[in-house]
């Protein structure tokens, strides 16, 4: 089950907004189908995000994928668990396994992503 | 609309996940490339390479036909033996790789799922062109009609077993009187398996000691079925193509379509071994010949890189401005736990020890010339 109060991407991140900062991570969609996790690479504290833009990569055996901004905002915190563990992604990807802390530049961005109903059927119609 | 080996409602049930590969839609992976690399390397793997070409050369010429035909000695190749070899242009550039296999009366060539109908092809207009007096059939092609000529007399499949214990598992199903600690590293045997004829050979893909295995077609899911319950004491796995690429690339194999293609030479790919330049004559003899005298322009190096970022097939390798090659086969090693990659570079930066650099997707780290294979079983 994934927790509440979360919003989401097409592309499988979802992110945590309390006030002005967000935690982001991968959802554990995107971890199975990733599977194999080997390294993330993750971008440094006070880089710029951008919404839709990629800003970190995750390593899997077999290929490597983006990891995309689901809204805009400076880096504050990068999860540096990660380095030495990155089973914390594989096994809690909504809690331990979160992947950047950032501070919201345009918070209306957020109209645009998706309530985990709405992420749901994204889910249901790629698993097909 | 891709082709499917008999096993695809077997890896259907079990989860496995599929993608296409040379126009096959094939078991990527089960439980995952990491769990399935370890059932291989310390136990064993059951690998589904129905996919793969075979081709059976019968008739009184069949031994030179595929001598002429391939890089390797096939001619001076002995009864029950198998041998790596390349199917080469006149430009002694690799049309595919393969195994030939020395039968008692016919030979038997193994080739890659990708290249299987240009390889058929090709064997065919050879023979026809110097009238070799001998017959080539496909016992894997669906439009084959001449299967009751084969030596299983049937369409037939391919399974693989790999890993230290695939001869305690294979004994197991094969006919008594067939002692596989007899046959060899690249020895093939005639034996039977539960009951039906069946060709296997000690070979495969992975740099672990294990069996290649053909056999009926509509056999083929009681096979596999056999062999994971009479394996289940010994921790045996399924293997998808995932882990497979990841143990041939810790194992320095060469890949079709990455380390070989239809301009590279086997000497550039470092594969003399499978070329027999002072036998007989074979189709890009010549200009292998005068490749060796005047030297190659690029050569297959193994590479480690200094980043945890992941090495890629076409990530290019520079020394300053000078763009020296691209790496052809580039994973994470589950086996060793660290990056590995295959690339060509000049001779000039071929040396062990070579520092130069790996752009990875855009931003280059530092990488060095290390020795092939990464991964070498202990014996």
């Amino acid at each position: 089950m994934r927790p509440e109060g979360l919003k989401f991407t097409k592309s499988h991140e979802w992110v945590r907004i309390d006030k002005d900062i967000a935690t982001t991570g991968i959802s554990d969609f995107a971890v199975k189908q990733l599977s194999d996790l080997v390294y993330v690479d993750l971008p440094e504290v006070t880089d710029l995000l951008e919404q839709g833009q990629p800003y970190a990569e995750v390593e899997s055996v077999k290929a490597v994928s983006d990891v995309y901004a689901p809204l805009s905002g400076e880096v504050i915190e990068i999860n540096e668990e990660l380095g030495d563990n990155l089973d914390l992604v594989s096994k809690d990807p909504f809690g331990a396994g979160w992947l950047v802390k950032f501070r919201l530049s345009h918070p209306a961005e957020a109209d645009r992503l998706l309530d985990g109903a709405a992420y749901d059927a994204v889910c249901k119609e790629e698993a097909h | 609309m891709n082709k499917r080996t008999p096993l695809y409602a077997v890896h259907e049930s079990l989860h496995a996940r599929i993608v296409d590969f040379g126009g096959w839609d094939m078991p990527v992976q089960y439980a995952g490339i990491i769990p399935e690399s370890a059932a291989t390397r310390q136990r064993v793997g059951l690998f589904d390479i129905g996919h793969m070409g075979r081709l059976e050369v019968i008739g009184k010429d069949a031994v030179a036909a595929v001598d002429w035909c391939v890089t390797c000695d096939v001619a001076s190749l002995a009864e029950g033996r198998v041998k790596y070899g390349i199917l080469a242009d006149e430009n002694g550039c690799a049309l595919d790789d393969l195994l030939v296999y020395r039968d008692s009366d016919r030979v038997h060539v193994v080739v890659n799922a990708g290249n299987r109908d240009r390889d058929r092809e090709t064997f065919l207009a050879r023979v026809a062109a110097r009238g070799f007096d001998c017959r080539v059939i496909d016992t894997a092609w669906e439009h084959e009609t001449r299967h009751a000529e084969t030596f299983l007399g049937v369409r037939q499949t391919m399974l693989a077993l790999q890993g230290p214990r695939s001869e305690a598992l294979l004994q197991r199903v094969v006919s008594a009187d067939t002692d596989l600690s007899k046959v060899r590293y690249y020895r093939m045997a005639r034996t039977t398996l539960i009951g039906m004829p069946c060709l296997i050979s000690r070979t495969g893909y992975t740099g672990e000691d294990g069996f290649e295995v053909f056999f009926d077609a509509r056999e083929a899911e009681r096979v596999w079925n056999l062999f994971l319950a009479q394996g289940e004491d010994l921790g045996i796995a399924p293997i998808g193509l995932g882990a497979r690429d990841a143990l041939r690339t810790e194992a320095g194999m060469p890949l079709y379509g990455h380390e070989l293609d239809e301009q590279t030479t086997p000497l550039e790919a470092n594969l003399l071994f499978g070329v027999q330049l002072g036998a007989g004559d074979f189709v890009g003899r010549d200009a292998l010949l005068r490749q060796q005298k005047d030297g190659v322009k690029k050569t297959l190096v193994g590479l480690e890189v200094d980043t945890k970022r992941v090495p890629r097939p076409g990530c290019e390798l520079w020394a300053g401005d000078t763009r020296l090659g691209v790496v052809t086969s580039g994973t994470f090693s589950p086996t060793l736990e660290k990056n590995i990659a295959m690339g060509f570079v000049p001779p000039s930066h071929a040396e062990l020890g070579t520092t130069f650099e790996m752009d990875i997707r855009g931003k280059r780290h530092g990488c060095v010339v290390v020795p092939l294979p990464f991964y070498k079983r202990a014996k």
